[in-house]
């Protein structure tokens, strides 16, 4: 090799854009280059993507970076890796051509389908084979209400694979799936890393309907001559299928460890553990994803993140044109920050769309309760905020059972912002690192990126290249007030069940 | 104001403005629009409340109309009253035909052809279309009325000119009420689905911008910012990936796809999605190898 220096391009296939960032050997950030693309709804609980608009969309990026002269001239790409969003589904005909939009994690079409099947035997025993909850998310519910609902386009597919691995079949021709992905499909024995066959008898499908399964390292994968070439890449450059977001995102605090949880908040959110075994309860709650051998993340996911906040924030500066959305969410953080925790008797149920764990209610809806004359736009925002992080508390809580974690490290920009790091720090009452670095998947692509290249020995040892993180240490006295919030916030979730059952069936006859 | 209405081959009044297929003052009284039914309208309209408040279905879809609200009916849209409500209230309605095709008819209006088509296609996007409270619209339609009855010099050209202005004035009302949200990510599927739909039409930066409300510089900046793109790549991007899809899955003639997706030529089509996808048209629609 000449005196270019030597570098890894991690992809990481976002929901609302992917990012594409070079990193050298010691995980310093090249260069950074992002491409958005829109989710479509055409049904209120709708989402689908274009997978071909997404494919191009990596192709242009790509392209942007590889021909760009100032990074020609100094660096030399030596591995692609790939991260991506879970849950997707694509049907692809005999020719691997797509059958229409990718149907997308947040879609909930199959939520009947789902609750169904998680009633019955068979659906406990996929979750306790699978370690993946029976959820409208999960592909499984998707391609089962595919067939139910589209048969035709049932009967013409000929294989089901998410948006990396049709990424992956245009780039390759070929069908993989890593273990990390495919175990979010609710398809995936965690034993026998292979597809289970309980789901697939559920599914009526057989093996050949998906793709192969290897570990995330793998490298066997060969990019088409003809796109290297446009691309400008040496013909030596491997691909590395990599994980999923969620996995590597976890990479990025640092640690294996299993005393420390890792929290997450962008528009979603998550808790996640690290762990030799995987996590299974009664009620089906916990996901599980493998990252390595013997290696799992396991937690409990939120559908009502940031997304929550965004929303009361459009209700309460509507007016406001003049400053952009994201002028909106700081002024309105700096504002909530005024206020006291416990915005003076104010709670928020932050449940806008139903809710995953632990509640597992999708007909669970939002509520803010404590409204007195008192309170000003700044109360409510604050108390959106703590309510969306009782949420997320609840689902620690519920780890906590299982695995006894002792700190946490956060991540996501949501969960970075010193307001709502400082509210996790003592509501959980635990010292907290906090990321420093925006992309956490894409650095954490670069660690299995370089343990699979060699450059690193194991998985642990590549988390020297983890980026910079602050620490917070907890109040007692505020931890003391949160700890009285949240209990009430607890027993008002679970008091209105019935209630919200009620107002779901007159939302439905609106 | 009494309640008239002049319509296009009743009246010579009109005859010196065929695009005006009608132009009038519509007075309800309780229970007279229910008689209505089911109204059809075989040309473009405007109902703009003067006052009262109106419930209506628009293709099933429930819409509610206070003063100087204005109501955008395009051909074939079906309107029909909520036979519950209690209508009374004034309205003025304004229908203009296309002549030749055209909406904007170069012997009538003074709005160049690629504007027109601009704003045209705007009007076509979304259904029902609501403008709420256009206040000064009200003063420009009265004076169109005004103007018609008193034939005074420089009548013809006063109406035409009001006319255009009154379109104007509308379109950009529609516009700026996508603008008004701090929802980039509801303007940019906007802008996203008003491109798929019209990939074949020669886009230019300054159009895209006015379908989100945006003049060119601050559009720009902005999808830049949101979406990493500058607007023609993303624009390109559609195309190409679009074009991935005719290629394998239709049998029409690269050319004929080249053109659809709005290349000028098929060599154009070619080297762009080479450029893209590693692969030229052919070799891809043959194995993608």
């Amino acid at each position: 090799m000449d005196s270019k220096k030597a570098c890894i391009l991690t992809i990481d296939i976002g929901t609302s854009a992917t990012k594409i960032i070079a990193f050298d050997y010691l995980g310093k950030e090249l260069v950074y280059r992002k491409g958005a693309y829109p989710t479509f709804h055409p049904r209120p609980d709708w989402s689908e993507q274009d997978p071909e608009q997404i494919f191009i969309t990596i192709m242009f990026l790509l392209k942007g970076i590889l021909n760009d002269t100032s990074f020609e001239e100094k660096y030399s790409v030596q591995s692609i890796v790939l991260s991506s969003a879970m849950h997707s589904v694509v049907p692809l005909d005999k020719n691997g051509n797509s059958l229409g939009n990718a149907i997308i994690w947040s879609d909930n079409r199959a939520c009947h389908i789902a609750r169904t099947l998680k009633e019955t035997e068979l659906g406990h025993k996929i979750y306790q084979n699978t370690g993946t909850p029976i959820h409208a998310m999960s592909p499984l519910s998707k391609i089962t209400w595919l067939r139910e609902n589209e048969p035709d386009k049932f009967k013409k597919t000929a294989k089901f694979v998410s948006l990396k691995e049709y990424v992956i079949y245009q780039l390759t021709g070929e069908f993989y799936v890593d273990y990390s992905l495919a175990s979010a499909t609710g398809m995936f024995n965690l034993l026998k890393l292979d597809w289970d066959k309980d789901a697939l008898h559920f599914a009526k499908l057989d093996s050949t309907y998906f793709s192969k399964p290897v570990d995330v390292f793998n490298s066997d994968l060969k990019i088409k001559i003809p796109i290297l070439k446009s691309l400008k890449l040496d013909k030596e450059t491997t691909l590395i299928i990599g994980s999923s977001d969620g996995c590597l995102a976890s990479l990025s605090a640092g640690s294996l460890s299993a005393k420390q949880a890792v929290v997450s908040v962008t528009s979603s959110g998550a808790v996640r553990v690290f762990g030799n075994e995987f996590l299974v309860d009664d009620k089906g709650s916990f996901f599980n994803y493998i990252l390595d051998k013997d290696l799992y993340i396991s937690g409990g996911p939120t559908n009502n993140g940031g997304v929550a906040f965004e929303w009361a924030a459009k209700g309460l500066g509507g007016r406001n044109y003049d400053l952009s959305m994201a002028d909106l969410l700081i002024s309105l953080q700096n504002e909530a920050a005024k206020v006291k925790e416990g915005a003076e008797g104010l709670l928020f149920l932050p449940y806008l769309q139903g809710e995953r764990a632990p509640i597992w209610n999708s007909n669970a809806r939002g509520a803010y309760f404590g409204l007195n004359i008192l309170h000003e736009p700044k109360h409510i925002i604050r108390a959106t905020l703590e309510g969306i992080l009782y949420e997320i508390y609840s689902i620690s809580k519920s780890i906590k059972k299982q695995r006894n974690f002792e700190s946490l490290h956060l991540n996501g920009y949501n969960a970075m912002h010193p307001l709502w790091s400082g509210i996790i720090c003592d509501l959980f009452g635990m010292p907290v690192s906090v990321s420093t670095y925006k992309h956490s998947s894409n650095i954490g692509a670069a660690m299995v990126g370089l343990t699979a290249m060699g450059v690193y020995d194991s998985l642990e040892n590549s988390l020297v290249i983890a980026p910079a993180r602050n620490e917070l240490n907890p109040n007692k006295s505020k931890n003391e007030t949160y700890a009285k919030y949240y209990s009430l916030f607890e027993r008002l979730t679970y008091k209105l069940t019935d209630e919200f059952e009620e107002i779901v069936k007159l939302q439905n006859n609106h | 104001m009494n309640p008239t209405a002049l319509f296009q081959g009743q009246t010579d009044v009109l005859s010196a403005f065929q695009q005006i297929a009608k132009i009038g003052v519509l007075k309800n009284t309780p229970g007279k629009m229910k008689d209505l039914g089911l109204l059809n309208l075989a040309d473009l309209t405007f109902f703009y409340v003067l006052d009262g408040k109106f419930e209506w279905f628009i293709n099933g879809v429930p819409c509610i109309l206070l003063p100087y609200d204005v109501l955008v009916l395009k051909p074939d849209d079906l309107i029909h009253a909520n036979n519950d409500a209690l209508e009374v209230g004034t309205i003025i309605e304004l229908g203009i035909k296309e002549i030749d095709g055209k909406l904007f008819h170069e012997k009538w209006s003074g709005i160049s052809a690629t504007e027109g088509l601009f704003i045209t296609q705007f009007l076509e996007q979304k259904k029902p279309m609501v403008i709420p409270n256009l206040r000064e619209g009200a003063p420009i339609l009265q004076r169109i009325m005004k103007e018609i009855t008193r034939n005074e010099i420089g009548y013809i050209s006063r109406i035409n000119g009001l006319i255009d202005e009154f379109f104007v004035m509308a379109v950009r009302a529609l516009s700026i009420e996508n603008k008004q949200s701090h929802d980039f990510p509801t303007i940019f599927l906007k802008l996203d689905k008003m491109l798929r739909e019209n990939l074949s039409h020669p886009w230019t930066v300054n159009e895209m911008g006015s379908v989100v409300g945006l003049g060119t510089t601050a559009f720009t900046e902005k999808i830049k910012f949101y979406t990493g793109f500058a607007p023609l790549h993303y624009l390109i991007n559609l195309r190409v990936a679009e074009a991935m899809r005719m290629i394998k899955k239709t049998d029409h003639s690269l050319t004929m796809i080249a053109l659809e997706l709005g290349f000028y030529s098929s060599q154009h089509f070619s080297s762009t999605f080479k450029k893209l996808t590693g692969f030229s048209p052919k070799s891809y629609r043959k194995n993608g190898f």
